[in-house]
């Protein structure tokens, strides 16, 4: 049981990744992206891509190397470029005709589809990873066990986390950004160029998202549902977590993370005892949805209001 | 003198009306909002170091004119002229970088940001240090300073209008625009935010434009305009705008 803790912890972790993505977009641009899952496999598939063009070499204790690296860079790279011209083709033209919101909900749903059907074409149904390496344990007391590569991605995403955090709060144009989103029009009457912070703000979520769906693929497997089957989490993680709140959609994450992986193993213990056929695995994104509307019911202000993650 | 030193010291007819050089025109400017003109050939013209009073009844049309002139909205018909450039069409950005800095009437202020990067924010285009810029308007608003570090959206409505004013200046512009920025105050605090736009002006060498609802604003300023249903009816010197009869008329109720 406490190894679906730390299953959680790393799920949480590329939840959180997925959710900054949508969590940009939502505060800049005001709408839920419904794309971001499938931009977060789509990153993710895009990474295998550039890796059969790169050599993977080796790094010790994990199973990859540098050439997972330069593959995550390239398709941080390529995220940010792919979403900043869908931004440009799709939803600019919406914003500046003042479209109703319905309009930008529509064309996500309809980009989710065509993403998704691209990347079944492309690299078919079948499951794939990075590596195919044996992994590193670190084994710690009570039979818990943490592989190498986990540790990496946990780190990783604090480290990601603190730079986001850093850059959101304590630079001039993070401040740009979050001024631009509480005021747009005073914020461009201040010299803060709306249509430069939107850009901005679309190739950052397209880096986090990427990012997250690589550390997916490196700590469980590539699926070509597996950014549509996080995505009630990761609006689990951006609505309760807090708009725009970096450190609050990292704790919602963690918590959602914990809860799909604990919960679905307290929950199929109770099944197995009880002898009710049921496999808690395909049901993981409804235990999201129910956490989501319990919170959205008792604390419909975001389970962070008026502590420090707020922010 | 040679002939460029005469053209500079006499401009043409054309930059000057009033005695004094344009650094603000407003021609002939038709504006509105979907199908509904809610300008019609509204012209202006705001000198250089000047104190200039828009004042109106209430839907007359009075934002609607400083939304055309600072890029919210296009214009429909006619043209704004900048320090002798056309402008019409720039973005609110780019008429900052010109050097026009608007406080529009609502949402003045970044009500989730701490005051401190409120007017952090108004500096953003500015080229160098702001410390010097902060501590004129500390100076000037000294509650300011106080509350550096409260969140805008928590300060009293006096405050605000502080606050917003400030953050209109901190990016040292020319010209300063102001939209009703005495609204909804009590009398005593629109006398000081007048008197603080005043003081504003002279330690910064602004040329300001104000859209005013009291008549309060008027002895201050250089000259004035009195917009009514979208039309510029009155363009003369403030002092006589106070005797004007539409003005008592149409403004102070007779």
């Amino acid at each position: 049981m406490l190894g679906s803790i730390l299953d959680g912890i790393i799920l949480g972790c590329t939840i959180t990744l997925g959710g900054l993505g949508i969590s940009y977009v939502l505060l800049l641009q005001n709408y839920f992206n419904f794309t971001g899952g499938t931009f977060f496999t789509l990153g993710a598939y895009l990474a295998f891509a550039f890796l059969g063009f790169i050599p993977m070499g080796s790094f010790p204790l994990v199973t990859f190397g540098p050439g997972l690296i330069l593959a995550l860079v390239l398709a941080m790279i390529a995220m940010g470029l792919i979403m900043t011209v869908t931004d440009k083709l799709l939803y600019r033209p919406l914003r500046e005709r003042n479209a109703p919101f319905m309009f930008f909900y529509l064309t996500a749903f309809g980009m989710l589809f065509v993403l998704r059907s691209i990347i079944y074409l492309v690299w078919g149904a079948q499951l794939k990873n990075y590596v195919s390496g044996i992994p590193h344990y670190l084994r710690g007391p009570a039979g818990i066990s943490v592989t190498w590569d986990e540790i990496f991605v946990i780190v990783a995403t604090l480290v990601i986390v603190a730079i986001v955090y850093f850059f959101q709060y304590h630079t001039k144009l993070g401040k740009g950004m979050l001024a631009t989103a509480n005021n747009s029009e005073l914020a461009e009457l201040s010299g803060i160029r709306n249509r430069d912070i939107n850009t901005l703000t679309t190739i950052i979520a397209g880096i986090l998202t990427a990012t997250g769906g690589v550390f997916y693929g490196l700590t469980i497997q590539l699926r070509p549902m597996m950014g549509f089957t996080l995505l009630m989490a990761m609006f689990f993680a951006v609505v309760t977590g807090g708009e725009g709140a970096i450190l609050g959609t990292f704790g919602a994450g963690l918590i959602i993370g914990i809860t799909q992986e604990f919960g679905s193993s307290l929950l199929q213990m109770l099944w197995d005892a009880t002898g009710v056929p049921i496999q808690m695995g395909g049901y993981k994104a409804t235990l999201s949805f129910l956490l989501l509307v319990v919170i959205l019911i008792f604390q419909p202000q975001g389970i962070f209001k008026g502590t420090p993650l707020e922010k | 003198m040679t002939p460029e030193q005469v053209a500079e010291e006499e401009p043409s007819d054309d930059e000057v009306t009033r005695g004094g050089k344009a650094l603000l025109e407003v021609k002939d400017i038709t504006a509105g909002y979907g199908d509904i003109d809610v300008l019609f050939d509204a012209s202006m013209q705001v000198n250089r170091g000047e104190f200039v009073v828009l004042i109106g009844p209430n839907g007359a049309g009075k934002t609607s004119l400083i939304r055309s002139i600072d890029g919210i909205i296009e214009p429909r018909k006619g043209s704004v002229i900048f320090d002798g450039e056309e402008v019409t069409q720039l973005s609110p950005a780019d008429m900052l970088e010109k050097g026009v800095s608007t406080v529009p009437q609502e949402g003045n202020i970044f009500t989730d940001l701490s005051v401190q990067d409120n007017l952090k924010m108004g500096a953003y285009t500015y080229g160098g240090p702001i410390e010097d810029r902060l501590e004129m308007v500390y100076d000037l608003f000294p509650i300011l300073k106080e509350r550096s570090d409260q969140e805008a959206g928590t300060m009293s409505g006096g405050q605000r209008q502080m606050l917003a004013i400030s953050r209109g200046t901190m990016v040292d512009p020319d010209m300063l625009v102001l939209d009703e920025p005495t609204a909804g105050l009590q009398p005593n605090l629109v006398t000081d935010v007048l008197e603080a736009i005043q003081t504003l002006k002279e330690e910064a060498n602004l040329t300001i434009l104000l859209v005013a609802q009291t008549e309060k604003a008027i002895p201050m300023a250089d000259w004035g305009y009195l917009l009514r249903s979208g039309e510029i009816v009155v363009d003369d010197s403030a002092d006589r705008l106070l005797e004007n009869e539409l003005v008592s008329d149409l403004y102070f109720g007779g």
